[in-house]
This record gives structure tokens, sequence and C-alpha cells, in this order.
């Protein structure tokens, strides 16, 4: 990839070059001749001398008549329908590109922006002449050599300054904290937020290495002779392991995937047939190995094996707590607004934490500051709209966004009466801001809201919302330091209320508040040696239930008291290079919790099982004084060892540590599922991972495989009592289990990143297991062994592919298999009281029948005509084609004093959709 | 209080309306049976031979298989033992009558047969509580549905008691929809004849009494006074036929404690509709009787409760005044036979599922309608019950 940037720039200096040269015109017919045959005619009869590799000409033939035709108009009409491109070198020579190496790869920014704007003059010219031998021998670990400026005789300076801007090659975002050095001298610099830098270099030769952690390392050497430009793409490092990176921007580089780092273009697969027509990337994500739900319907994310209380979801800094819409149906994350996914299925880096098994950091993207543009979509369950407003020109940019869904409407206009009343209906929206105030400061403020409503006929109305708020400010200190300063808020509220004419009317309240403040910052204290470090602090604060009664109700009101609690964390992450192949990412944070009055927590007799009866003492805390600290390092330790350019091994190991568990007794998590704080009988939740991983990129990182394994332990997970009531109860803690979880798995991935035909297959096997022992029966749980956890699905089969018939078409297919998920099941009937009951067995002993979906879809751009007020296109897709009846649980249902098993499935027919989508 | 089942039902519902999704019966063999003892055991402060069940779990489709030659003792603290003799298959009462007192504490054991063994915690009965009302009144029930609910409230002033369980007795007064005093026999002779006697046995007017077997429990732990208020226990439809003449309803309260209350609701939970998106975790249910050998399990709860009944009357105009009487809920057009047809009237006769209305002596033509119309007692007994107040 570097290689071809580099050809690239090398390609384009030299055509400025030789831009002038006069033209040849050419007289010739072709008729059904393959592309080899056309070059060997026009070499025959022309000046003109081709370059390329065979393997690139495809087996198409060509028709056509040329009359003093310019070369260019013959090779544009030969190579409209291929993927290959050309450039006319020194009047004769004709280099051929792969399409995609060129176009997609290039920064708007690297020859635009930056250097009109330079007053520097630049020449970058390539010593390297033999252009397609290079190609051939694959020289990677060449250094490459730019000459910068144009030698002034009269010059007497003995040093010029270079300058210019890092950006990652894939992701095309500056690369901020980059330590730049020259090697044999003590000159070096660290990139600011925007990853620009500047250098003062002795004249002559210099060799320049780039630095920094999850960037690939890089040498170049640089010929100075004056003041000049130097732009740099730098692809990501094997350094990050376990990371997944969903991409949702159009033009993202998707050929760039070297081990450990597997990102996709949710921009490129937008038309991966999901349920309704609705984009969602948290579903995409799904599809990669080692990332699953407990099926259609479940809310939450499984990452290898984790409970789904155990991944940090991070929306612009701040956590959300549940991005999902109508039980996990529908994302509540506006996917026009996405820049950037990143999740992080275990080895996270040591500035995250409070979560066992993930971090999912989402970006926004950055609004557009020279122009108004929008995005939107209307589908037959939600629309949505997006709108990028320039502030301040070129500095500034706003981004509004929001989406509603109009199932009220469907609702009324069933032909259902009890529905006709009710209402089921959700909204999110956005607002971020984006503000560049100078190279050294940036800060960005986003807003968020979401909400879902649903209420019955006359009866019970429910609710639930996220919000969000963060500022970030990202400031650069020296050429040496740079950082950033987070302020977020998040809250997580429900609320359930029961209206009905009877006097038990009540209005039931949730509220989650969490606040952080969190400081990020590097330091180069030598070119070698660079730390990043910061701290964080957060606040909660849980209401965790509130009745009040309405109206005339007899209903006691109640609360249960606040639950507050403060967790901070210091971090300190570097990043070594032992030597060319190996390389360590070493990070620790100490993370410290406190339980916070005011606050009454009860003390029981040791040795006892935790009930009522066991309670020794009333502990009451006044408010602000600590009830309870936990405190714990925190490892992060990840390696790589590259055997070539294009295979690694890589290992991590991590330990973390949950402060905040979700509280649900059900199969799977609900909206309603409340979140409890560690206290003093309520232990943090530690896990402990490690993971091995090898890692290939074949024909020029098109295909990329990857295996990866992992092992995974964790404590005081938290269970309940069979049958528990966590709702409104007071003393929860003597319901609560804590237990042991276990999982472990090889997770394997073959992509294809590019060409008509691209998309991936992934393939899990893992399990996930749970213990629940204690001296205690009325503790323990399936006898105290490991039993499979809900959510235990050994193998796991994804198969995403797309592919582009022409320009407007395309289509792209979605196949899942899943091994059904375990259930308890009866294991007898009995009679009690005169009625049916069953037994059930130990928990999660039975299996429901595999999961299988297969669904397709067409994506049809609009016309391609320039002149039109926005560029729209149609997804029209069917979920489910097979009709599958996917079972998403089995229960028991006491019917006439008969047991009967009920099986529930959510989409059980194929479901058509069909989406308008817009740009402008 | 379950405020999520409203929820879920209607999330059920709409799922099913907007996507498409289904909810079907299928058939689950029951897998790997297990073969558990079930302990049914309530004993209450009210003096009498207390009664303890003991059954076994069952495959799925079978029958109930009843636990016989048991030793059932139930101890309380003062060291007194009150033993239980199986008096039928399954059931077994205490051989002294004896009632639960409010200061003592109680265990039960239990000794099976195949030589296991079984004792529960001790458990003390928690307070009493005040049935204090229980009331018919008019409803309109789900899906629009006029009728009648029973409704209960309770109170305990000291607020100890803060779990009830109901159970209901239910009686209805049966009236025939032909009142008769006659019965058309045929007499054993040959050819066949046939005779009009008088009747024998009260067929007008009967009563069937019907026990509750649902799992009805309430709790007074989020009501401002400590009450269970409005608490409905049963809902009758306006036609339903146990209300179309005279109803009672004998309710009676056991207050419970709190892990009984558990027990119970465990065992609604996992047998109800449950929503598509919230489904409880199931699992075995543990109650407070252990087995002495661990691989062993037992089901069941042994509570030991105070227990209050109140009994209510109402006739159906007492709770509609409007409207006409439900219709007789069976086939009562009657069938005429003349003589030409006697053979078919004797042979209906004999199949004993037809009774005799009248004969007219002019057309010579004999009426007779199913039984179900005619005699009550196919429906319950002519034994007025000793608490029925007319």
């Amino acid at each position: 990839m570097k290689l071809y940037l580099t050809l690239f720039l090398f390609f384009s200096s030299l055509i400025s070059t030789y831009a002038q040269n006069e033209i040849e015109v050419i007289t010739l017919d072709f008729n059904n001749e393959t592309k080899l045959e056309i070059f060997n005619k026009i070499e025959a009869n022309t000046q003109y001398r081709f370059f390329y590799i065979k393997s690139w000409l495809d087996a198409g033939l060509f028709s056509g008549s040329f009359k003093a035709a310019p070369i260019e108009a013959i090779l544009e009409a030969l190579f409209e329908e291929s993927e290959l491109n050309f450039m006319v070198l020194e009047g004769t020579k004709i280099i051929l590109t792969q399409n995609n190496l060129i176009h997609d790869e290039l920064p708007d920014t690297f020859f635009g922006d930056s250097l009109k704007k330079s007053t520097y003059t630049v020449t970058q010219i390539n010593n390297n002449p033999v252009l397609v031998n290079k190609i051939k021998i694959n020289t990677n670990a060449n250094i490459q050599t730019f000459k910068i400026g144009r030698e002034q005789r009269n010059s007497k300076k003995t040093s010029y300054q270079l300058s210019g801007y890092v950006t990652n090659d894939e992701t095309l975002e500056p690369i901020p904290s980059l330590t730049i050095l020259v090697e044999g001298a003590a000159i070096f610099t660290v990139t600011d937020i925007n990853g620009f830098y500047k250098l003062q270099l002795p004249i002559g030769e210099n060799v320049l290495d780039f630095k920094s952690l999850g960037i690939e390392n890089l040498k170049k050497r640089v010929i100075i002779y004056n003041d000049g430009v130097l732009n740099v793409g730098l692809r990501e490092g094997f350094e990050l392991l376990n990371e997944v990176v969903v991409q949702a921007d159009a033009n993202k580089n998707i050929d760039e995937n070297i081990g450990g780092t597997v990102s996709i273009d949710v921009e490129e697969s937008k038309n991966i047939p999901l349920v309704l027509g609705e984009r969602d990337v948290l579903k995409v994500a799904t599809t990669l190995p080692g990332i699953a739900t407990a099926g259609e319907g479940a809310e939450g994310f499984n990452v290898r094996g984790g409970q789904t209380d155990q991944n940090l979801i991070l929306f612009d800094d701040a956590v959300i707590y549940n991005p999902q819409h109508f039980f996990g149906i529908f994302s509540a994350l506006n996917p026009f607004a996405l820049g950037s996914i990143k999740i992080y299925k275990g080895n996270m880096p040591a500035e995250f934490g409070g979560r066992l098994s993930s971090v999912f950091d989402i970006k926004t993207i950055n609004g557009n500051t020279e122009k108004i543009v929008g995005e939107g979509s209307v589908g037959p369950v939600t629309s949505n709209l997006l709108l990028e407003i320039p502030v301040v020109k070129d500095k500034s940019s706003l981004i509004i966004g929001g989406r509603a869904a109009y199932s009220n409407w469907l609702l009324r206009s069933l032909n259902e009466e009890s529905l006709n009343s009710s209402q089921a209906s959700f909204y999110d929206f956005l607002a971020s801001y984006n503000h560049k105030i100078n190279d050294n400061n940036n800060i960005k403020v986003t807003g968020y809201v979401s909400r879902d409503d649903f209420s019955i006929a006359s009866d019970s109305i429910f609710g639930y919302e996220n919000r969000l708020v963060s500022v970030k400010w990202d400031h650069r200190f020296s050429d040496k330091s740079s950082g950033n300063l987070v302020l977020s808020n998040s809250q997580y509220i429900f609320n359930i209320g029961f209206e009905s004419d009877r006097n038990n009317d009540f209005l039931l309240d949730y509220q989650l508040n969490e606040t952080e403040a969190k400081m990020k910052a590097n330091y180069a204290f030598t070119p070698t040696f660079k730390l990043d470090f910061g701290l964080s602090s957060k606040l909660y604060t849980i209401n965790p239930g509130r009745i009040q009664p309405l109206g005339n109700s007899a209903i006691l009101p109640l609360e249960i008291p606040q639950e507050r609690a403060l967790e901070s964390a210091v971090f300190v992450s570097r990043n070594f290079d032992v030597n060319k192949k190996l390389s360590i990412d070493a990070g620790l944070r100490y993370s410290f919790y406190a339980a916070l009055g005011e606050s009454t927590q009860l003390e029981f007799e040791p040795g006892q099982p935790r009930n009522e009866d066991t309670v020794i003492n009333t502990l009451n805390f006044d408010k602000n004084e600590v009830v309870k600290t936990y405190g714990a390092p925190e490892v992060r330790l990840s390696g790589r060892y590259k055997f070539q350019e294009d295979l690694a091994l890589k290992m991590g190991y991590s330990n973390t540590v949950q402060y905040i568990h979700r509280l649900s007794n059900n199969v799977t998590v609900s909206p309603i599922d409340t979140w409890k704080l560690s206290d003093l009988n309520i232990e943090p939740q530690r896990g402990q991972q490690l993971s091995l991983g090898l890692f290939k990129n074949f024909e020029s990182n098109i295909y990329e495989v990857s295996v990866e394994g992992f092992y995974k332990t964790a404590n005081n997970i938290l269970d309940f009592k069979t049958g528990a009531e966590l709702l409104l109860n007071q003393n929860i803690e003597t319901e609560v289990l804590q237990g042991e979880g276990k999982s472990y798995g090889v997770e394997f991935l073959l992509a294809k990143n590019a060409g008509k035909l691209n998309g991936w297959l992934a393939y899990t096997y893992s399990r996930s297991f749970l213990r629940l022992d204690s001296a205690f029966d009325e503790e323990r749980v399936n006898n105290g062994d490991f039993f499979p956890s809900n959510f235990d699905k050994p193998h796991d089969f994804s198969l995403v592919a797309n592919y582009k018939l022409t320009r407007r078409y395309s289509f792209s297919s979605n196949f899942v298999y899943q091994t059904g998920r375990p259930i308890t099941v009866p294991v007898g009937n009995f009679t009690f009281n005169d009625n049916e009951f069953v037994v059930f067995s130990d928990r999660n002993s039975f299996r429901i029948p595999d999961f299988i979906r297969l669904d397709i879809g067409i994506n049809i751009e609009g016309n391609h005509k320039k002149q039109k007020l926005a560029h729209s296109f149609w997804t029209i897709s069917v979920y489910n084609v097979l009709g599958r009846n996917n079972p998403f649980s089995v229960f028991f249902v006491n019917e006439g004093d008969q047991i009967k098993a009920i099986q529930t499935s959510i989409f059980a027919i194929p479901v058509p959709s069909i989406t308008y989508n817009f740009k402008f | 209080m379950k405020p999520n089942k409203n929820i879920i039902i209607f999330l059920s519902v709409v799922m099913c309306w907007l996507f498409f999704g289904c909810t079907e019966e299928i058939q689950l063999e029951t897998q790997d049976f297990e073969d558990i003892l079930v302990i049914n055991a309530n004993i209450t402060d009210e003096q009498k031979q207390q009664q303890i069940t003991l059954s076994r779990t069952f495959r799925a489709g079978l029958t109930e298989v009843k636990e016989s030659n048991a030793s059932v003792v139930v101890r309380d603290d003062l060291g007194n033992n009150f033993d239980f003799r199986e008096v039928e298959p399954g059931n077994y009462f205490s051989d002294v009558s004896f009632a639960v007192q409010l200061d003592r504490t109680y265990t039960l054991t239990v000794a099976t047969a195949d030589g296991n063994t079984y004792n529960s915690n001790s458990v003390k009965p928690i307070s009493t509580a005040f049935l204090e009302d229980v009331r018919a009144e008019t409803v309109v029930g789900a899906n629009g549905v006029e009728g009648v609910a029973i409704k209960v409230d309770s109170y305990d002033p000291q607020q100890t008691a803060k779990y009830f369980r109901y159970e209901y007795e239910e009686t209805y007064l049966i009236q025939s929809l032909f009142n008769t005093s006659s019965d058309l026999i045929v007499l054993p002779s040959n050819p066949p004849q046939l005779r009009i006697v008088p009747k024998t046995k009260e067929e007008n007017i009967c009563y069937n009494t019907l026990f509750s077997n649902e799992i009805l429990i309430a709790s007074s732990e989020q009501t401002t006074d400590g009450r269970v208020r409005n608490f409905e226990i049963k809902f009758l439809a306006r036609d339903d036929f146990k209300v179309r003449r005279r109803y009672s309803i004998l309710v009676h309260q056991f207050v419970q404690s709190r892990e009984a209350n558990a027990f119970y609701q465990s065992l609604k939970d996992f047998s109800s509709k449950e929503n598509l998106f919230i489904q409880t975790q199931p699992g075995f249910i543990t109650g407070n009787i252990k087995p002495d050998n661990r691989n062993q399990k037992v089901l069941g709860f042994f509570e030991v409760s105070m227990v209050n009944s109140k009994r209510i009357f109402f006739n159906f105009r007492d709770v509609f005044t409007d409207g006409f009487l439900p219709r007789y809920p069976f086939e009562c057009t009657p069938e005429e036979f003349n003589l030409q047809q006697i053979d078919v009237l004797i042979s209906r006769l004999r199949s004993a599922r037809v009774k005799f209305l009248s004969f007219d002596p002019e057309t010579r033509i004999y009426s007779i309608a199913s039984d179900v119309c005619v005699d009550c007692t196919v429906l319950g007994t002519n034994i007025k019950p000793d608490f029925w107040i007319d």
C-alpha cells in the first residue's frame, strides 16, 4: 500500500513534469481483441510502451474503431468496465495500475488542501526508476527516498524545515501523537492532533523514523535541499490485538487489513440486508467472529462468551447504556453519523476499563466545514436524516441527526382493536459540534438522546431513554506532548406506569447517571521513549427505583435509596520495538472504586447463606462516607512477532475489573433490567483473558486470513437465586449469587476486501460457561458445576457477500448459522394444589434448534448524472429468505391444567422491505 | 405485583403483528425425566385433621403418581409429634386434629418407602390477618366481557403479615331448565312397555362445588396502609353457568412467609405465558424441604399458616340488574315421539342420556329432552350444603 502511494507520488510528480510533451494520435481498429492483444497492437504501431502485470488483465474482449484519437481516449474506452487505470509518463510510457489502489486511497488532503495552503515549493522524486520491477520484487523493506526542495546554490543555510501531515492510510484520519525522529541525530518531534509536524533537518540526507502506538513503524529517507512538505500515509500496525474496526464512511479504504485489525467498510456493505431495511452497524459487527447476540430480538452483545453487561459502549467518549431500540431489533445509533466503530474484543488499551469483555469505541463524523450536506433514508419503519452544517468555514461544523419510527401509525392501521389505541414508538436525536480552534486546539461537543415508548390501551406505559453529552478538548502542549480532556455525562432511565380504573395505579422510575472526567496525554521523553498516560474519574448516581401512587391509588410510595460511587483510574502505556519483528505494547491501569453513602448496608453472619434471617447488623453510612473500597491493578500486555511483512503472530494478556452490574434474571436482557453498583456485599467482577492469533494477508492484502484463540476466566459474575424478584427489591444482596465464568474459543476469519465480489466468512467455535457454587443449597445452581451460559453457541458461522454487477446494481447476501442456544427444559410434571406444573431441569441442559437465516438484498444506485439535486439509491431486501421458523425461545404454559410447550420466533416468514436513501 | 405482565402480553401481540413473529405450540418430549418427590404441606391454625399430600413427578402426558407408604411426622418445638397416616393413596391425614399455634415452630419429616428422608426447615406462622372483605363486583373484564369479579381485601393492623395466598371453594345452585315431576321408565317386559312414574329424587335444584387450582398470591408490601385491596381472585363472565342462579364462594386467606411467597411466585412465573423478550430464567425451585441424601431432589414447601375464611352469596340479579338471564348452556330442544316411533324412544331412554318431559294424552306424543336440561344431579348434587343460605 505504502509502496503504491509512493509510486503514485512519483507518477504524479512525473505527470506534471512531462505534461507539456506533444501528443501522438492513433488510428486503429479493434475487433473482439483482448487487452493483451490490443497492447501489442498499440506497441507495434506507436511509440507507446505498456508497463503492467499480466495477471491484472481480464479476458474481456474489446471492439472499437479510433481515428486520430489520443491514447487516453483509447485506453479510457478500453478500461471503462475494468478496474485498471493508467498513466502516461514521459510521453510514451503507459503505466497501468489497478484502480482501487489509487483512487480509493488517495486522500484529498494529500495534494489538495495541505499543499495549496503551503507556500513551499515541493518536488518529490523517487530515486528508483525501475518501476515495474519494483512492484514485482516487492521490496517493502527498502526505505523510500524523497528529495525535498530545489537546491539553491546561493543558500548558506545548513538546515531546512520539513513539515507535513501524517495520516492513516485506511481511515484518512490524521495520526496524532506520532513520534518522528531523525536517525543518528537528536532531532525529533511529535505530530499534533491534526497529524501535523514540523522538523528542522540538516541539509542533505536524513532518515526519518515514524513511530506510534498502533501504527506500523516506518522509515523514510529524505534528502532535503530547501524548506518543504512531506505528507506521509501510514497504515495501522500490528500492535493492537483483537481489534475489529468497523468503518462507516464511504471511500474508506478497505483493502488494508493487516492482522489484528479487521476493517469492514460499512458503506461498502450498506446493502447487507437487515431487518426491515434499517441500517445497523452494530448488527454488522455481530457477523464478525467473537461478537454475538443471544438471538433475534435479544438486546446487547456477547463478546467472546462474556455477559451483555461487560461491554463498555462509548459514543463520542460517553457511555451509552442501551444503544438499541425496540428490544435490540434496531440500532439506536444514527448510521449516517457514525465515523468509526472500533471494537476491542479482548485486549483493550489501558485507557479503557470498567468492563470485562469489550470496548465499543464509537465516534461520530466531523461535519463538513465547507458546505451543507445531508444524508437520509426513508424505510418501512423509520425515517432518518443527518445534516452537516458548516458554522465557521474550514474550522467548525455542526452535525444534526434524527430518526423517528412511525410504528404508531402502523399500529393504528392494523385491524386489531386492542392495538388501535396502543403505542410503540422510538426516536433518537444527535447533535455534534466540532471546532478546530487552531493547530493546537480542537473542541468537540456531542449530545445524544434516544427514547423508546410503549403503551398499552388504557393500561401500562413503559419507556426507556438514553441521554448523553460529552465535551472533548484536544490540545497540543508542545512538539513533544499532546493530550485531550473529556467531560461526559450519561443517563439511562426507564419508567413503567400502570393506569387503570383500579386503585393500584403507579409510576415506577429507574435512573442511572454517571459523570466522568478523563484526561489523557502523551509525552516523548526521548525519541524512543514515549509514554501515553492519563487518569479518569467517574461518579455514579443510581436511583434504583421509586414507585409512586397515581390518583387515589393505595400503592405505598417507595423509594429504594440512592446508590453512589466513585470509580477512578490512572493508566500508563508504552510501546517497545524490541526489534523489527518483535513489538510489545505494555499498559498498566490501576482502578480504584469507592462506594459512597448515604447508604444502609446489611451485614450478614459469616459462613451463612445470605437471607433476611442471617442479617446480624445494619450499617448506616452518612452522605459521602466511604462504604467500601475496591482497587486493582490491571495489566494490558500484547505483543506481535512479524515473520514476514504479511504474516504475524500476536499474543495478548489482560485483566480487567468491573464495578457495575446489570441485574437480570431473564434469559436475555431487557430494557427494564437495572444496574447495580458494587457495595459491601456485592463484589466487583474480575476477569482475565489470554489470546493468541496468527494473521496472514494474501494478494496485496486483498485477502486476509486470521485464526485467533482465546481463553477467558471471570470471577464474581452476577446471577440470581431461582425466581428472584429484582425490581424494587430493597435487599437485592439476598438474591444475588456471584459465580465464576469461563469461556474459550477459536475465531476464524477470511475476508476479501476488494473486487466485484467482496465480503467475509467468519466462523467461531467457542464455549461459555458459568459456575454458581456455594456451601449452601439455596446459593448453588446445577450442583455447583460449570454449566453453559444462556448464550453459549459453540458454532457460529457468518457469510457476508457483496457482488457488484454494474456501477448501479449490486447484490448482497448474508447467511448465518448458529448452534441453538441452551435453555432449561422440564424434566417432569407434577401436580400441586390440583394444578399441573413442570419441574425444570438443571439450568441450560437442552438447546433450542439451530439458527439458520439467509438474507438477500439489492442495491440500486440512482443515475450518475452530475447535475442532480441528490444522489440516491434504493435498497430492496428480503430478511429470512428461507422463511425458517428460527425459535427464539421455548417456554411452558399451563393451560387447562395441562402444560404446553410454546415456541416463539420473531421473524418466522421472509420479511421484504424497501428503503430509499439519499445524499445531497 | 408484577407490572411486567401486561407489557409482556402486549408486546407479544405487537411483535406478532409488527414483525410476523409467531408463537406456536410444539411437542417437546420430557428430556431426561427425573423422578422427584413432591410434597404439598400446608398446615393451618384451623383445628382439624391436617392434610399433607405426597406425589411424584411424572412424564408429560401421563397421570399423577401418588407416593404411598411414607412416614409423615410434624414436630413442634415443644416436642409434640403429630403423626400422619395415609388415608387414601398419597393423602396423609394427622391422627389427631390439631391447630397451628402462633408462637410455636414446626418441622416436617417425610420418610419414603424407598428409604429416603426429607426434612423441612423449622417454620413459624407469621401472624394473623383479617380477611376484611370478600365481595362481588360487576366489571368489564379483559376483551370487554361483562362479568362479575370476586375481590378481596386483606389487612394486618400490625403489618407483620405481608404476603397472602388465597384458595377458594365455589358452590353454585343449579336449577334445571325443565321442572318435571315424573319419570318415564321402560318396564323390562316383552315387548317393552313404557310407564310414567313419579320422580324418586330431587332433580330441579342442585348444587355443585369446585375448588380453586390457581396460584393466588398477593402482597401488601407496596400499599400505603399494609392492606391488600381489591385483589381479584376470580372472574366470572356474565354468561357463566355458575352465576346463572345463585353463587357462593368461600375464600381462605393464608398468611405466608416471604420464602413461601417466593416459592409460589416461581411456580406461577415458570408456567405462565411470558413475553418473547422478557423471559424469567427458569430453574429448579428449591423450597424449604431438604433431602438427607444430597443426590435426591425434593419439590414442595412446608407451609405453616394462619388462615381466615369468608363466604359470600349472590344471585344473578344482585349483580346484573338489567338484561336477560344467560341462556341455559346446553341443547334443550325437546324431542317428540308418536306411538309409531316408540322403539326409537325406548332405545333413547335406555341410553340414559335423556329424561322425560311430558306426554300429551290427546296426540299421544311423548316429549323428552337431554338429561342435563331436566335432571340437575347430572351437574351437581341435590343435597343442599349445610352452609347454604337461600
